[in-house]
């Protein structure tokens, strides 16, 4: 049988104030999988992930990585881990290559590997020609590109990324998403925290939703994307429709004379709909999803819909 | 690769990244001693040493060498640690070493070596300053080398537990301020303990730095003001204890997440 990239069971954190920051927590993480760990700020997210990487000391549960204990075989499972925290924790007047180079050292790496290795990946990462720069030179992309270059730098078989592409335009998001796609295939497994919800929706195949930190689902994305009760569309309309827009069993507010919303219910499909407004004579010229899917179910399962 | 060699590449990754950054901020990490020790030398060495005569049976000049050269190298191993770990923490790259398989014993000897190595770099520019004012023979070379080491690792030792318990720039001069300066005035750097009165010969012998110096004067010199064996054994007695205590903070992750 092979072993899981991450196995938690009953994982617990108790700060010494006394806040639960993690409250029994069980997840299994398969090898190869695309793993998202997602929850509002303060939901335990980042303590997970602190006490996986050994950074935060657990209260009780068990760990293991790649079969080897946490408690046990802490030096097999740091080696397994590359981890890309949340904050910007490199010495920022090092130059980029020190960071990669000096972080291949800590591993162990001999320096004809280390040297090697910091080559590919600032390559990778598009960093080659900024590595004679000092950290604190380099945009908030390019500093995020550079702990993932760093994380990477001892070819770990599970990636942790804490919030990675926090703060970074859509372009170089997008180019990230590739990165992590293109190395997931070969064969890295990676868990994911992110706030961008689209994130995890377009990279992750599983999915645990944190609240208090407490897991209130794990499922895979599929899956849950289907327990979603109804959706909403913006239609944009050819010709401007001054009247009140009715659709028998589908929910529709007006938001100006060309533009409404409509709520498609569970179960409901998206060709009646159009039947219907094609026999009112209305012509749709677009139609786009109103806000990103698993933001409504995310909300749901936290608590935090307002409706 | 075995543990141990990955251990050693980790080690001397921390250490090498070190030193050659002691070397090369040189103005600041190494030449203030040399002033300070240019500047001791000619106002007690030469200004008033003259007057003094001699103590405990050896020139002025040549009995207050031994304590400045470990002074400036104690002060030196506290600051090369004290930098090293209490940056580290303030801009969080400490979580490299941190998440890296390197075990806590391997970061607390590294984080020593760097105090250790600037101490002796320190002491070797004193001694040579020391040369342009006065002519000294080394008595016990081994003796001179391990108690410069065992007195650097204290120190350093110190430098560690205090910068991971200090939550500002501030806290980072508490030891240097309230222990080392009083420390090595008691300390017997400029005279001998005997020609202290009662009270505070009676409480010199709780200071460290009595027995550091005094056991580092009797390796140039052969006389001290106290027992040079049972000062070793007190000295790494309190190095041992120190030693331990600071590897549990590391590996409790004291100071850096709880």
């Amino acid at each position: 049988m092979i072993a899981p990239a991450l196995e938690i069971k009953n994982l617990v954190k108790v700060y010494k104030n006394g806040v639960h920051a993690v409250d029994d927590i069980s997840l299994t993480v398969e090898q190869g999988d695309f793993f998202a760990l997602l929850g509002p700020n303060g939901a335990g997210k980042s303590t997970t992930i602190g006490i996986i990487t050994s950074l935060v000391r657990k209260t009780s549960g068990q760990i293991k990585v790649f079969g080897y204990d946490l408690d046990t075989q802490i030096e097999e499972v740091k080696t397994c881990i590359g981890v890309v925290p949340q904050e910007f924790n490199f010495a920022i007047f090092n130059k980029v290559e020190e960071i990669v180079a000096t972080q291949a050292g800590y591993y162990g790496l001999p320096y004809k590997v280390a040297k090697h290795n910091t080559e590919k990946y600032l390559k990778l990462l598009g960093l080659w020609d900024k590595r004679k720069q000092m950290a604190r030179m380099l945009s908030g992309g390019m500093k995020r590109r550079l702990m993932i270059a760093r994380a990477l730098v001892h070819e770990p078989r599970l990636l942790i990324l804490d919030e990675p592409t926090a703060g970074v335009d859509i372009e170089v998001r997008r180019s990230m998403w590739d990165f992590l796609n293109d190395l997931n295939r070969q064969g890295v497994s990676i868990i994911l925290t992110t706030h961008y919800l689209e994130e995890a929706e377009n990279l992750c195949r599983n999915v645990a939703i944190i609240n208090k930190g407490k897991i209130v689902r794990l499922a895979h994305m599929n899956e849950l994307l289907k327990e979603l009760e109804n959706e909403k569309f913006i239609l944009n309309l050819v010709m401007p429709y001054d009247r009140d827009l009715i659709i028998n069993d589908f929910p529709v507010d007006k938001l100006d004379d060309q533009t409404f919303e409509v709520m498609v219910p569970k179960g409901k499909n998206m060709t009646d709909l159009f039947a219907q407004l094609a026999a009112q004579h209305i012509e749709v010229k677009s139609l786009r999803n109103k806000s990103n899917r698993l933001e409504e179910l995310f909300l749901d399962l936290t608590g935090s819909h307002k409706k | 690769m075995t543990y141990f060699q990955r251990n050693c590449i980790a080690y001397k990754t921390i250490v090498l990244n070190e030193v050659y950054r002691t070397l090369r901020l040189w103005s600041q990490t190494i030449l203030p001693s040399a002033i300070t020790t240019v500047l001791y030398f000619l106002i007690f060495g030469r200004l008033m040493g003259q007057r003094i005569g001699s103590m405990a049976g050896i020139d002025y000049i040549n009995f207050i060498m031994p304590g400045l050269i470990m002074m400036n190298m104690l002060m030196a191993a506290y600051n090369a640690s004290i930098f090293v770990v209490y940056m580290a923490k303030y801009t969080r790259n400490i979580e490299e070493i941190l998440v890296s398989p390197m075990t806590a014993t391997s970061v607390l000897l590294a984080f020593l070596s760097v105090g250790i190595v600037r101490g002796l770099i320190v002491a070797i520019v004193v001694a040579l300053v020391a040369l342009g004012f006065t002519h000294y023979h080394i008595n016990n070379i081994i003796l001179m080398l391990f108690v410069a080491i065992l007195g650097c690792a204290i120190f350093s030792l110190l430098a560690i537990i205090n910068a991971l318990y200090a939550k500002t720039f501030d806290q980072v001069s508490i030891v240097p301020t309230f222990v080392i300066m009083p420390l090595s005035y008691l300390g017997g750097v400029f005279y001998s303990i005997s020609i202290l009165p009662p009270f505070w010969q009676k409480l010199a012998f709780f200071d460290p730095i009595v027995y550091l110096i005094s056991t580092f004067r009797y390796a140039f010199y052969g006389v001290g003001d106290i027992h040079v064996l049972g000062s070793l054994l007190g000295m790494l007695g309190v190095f041992v204890i120190l030693f331990f205590y600071t590897l549990r903070l590391i590996k409790n992750r004291t100071g850096i997440s709880d």
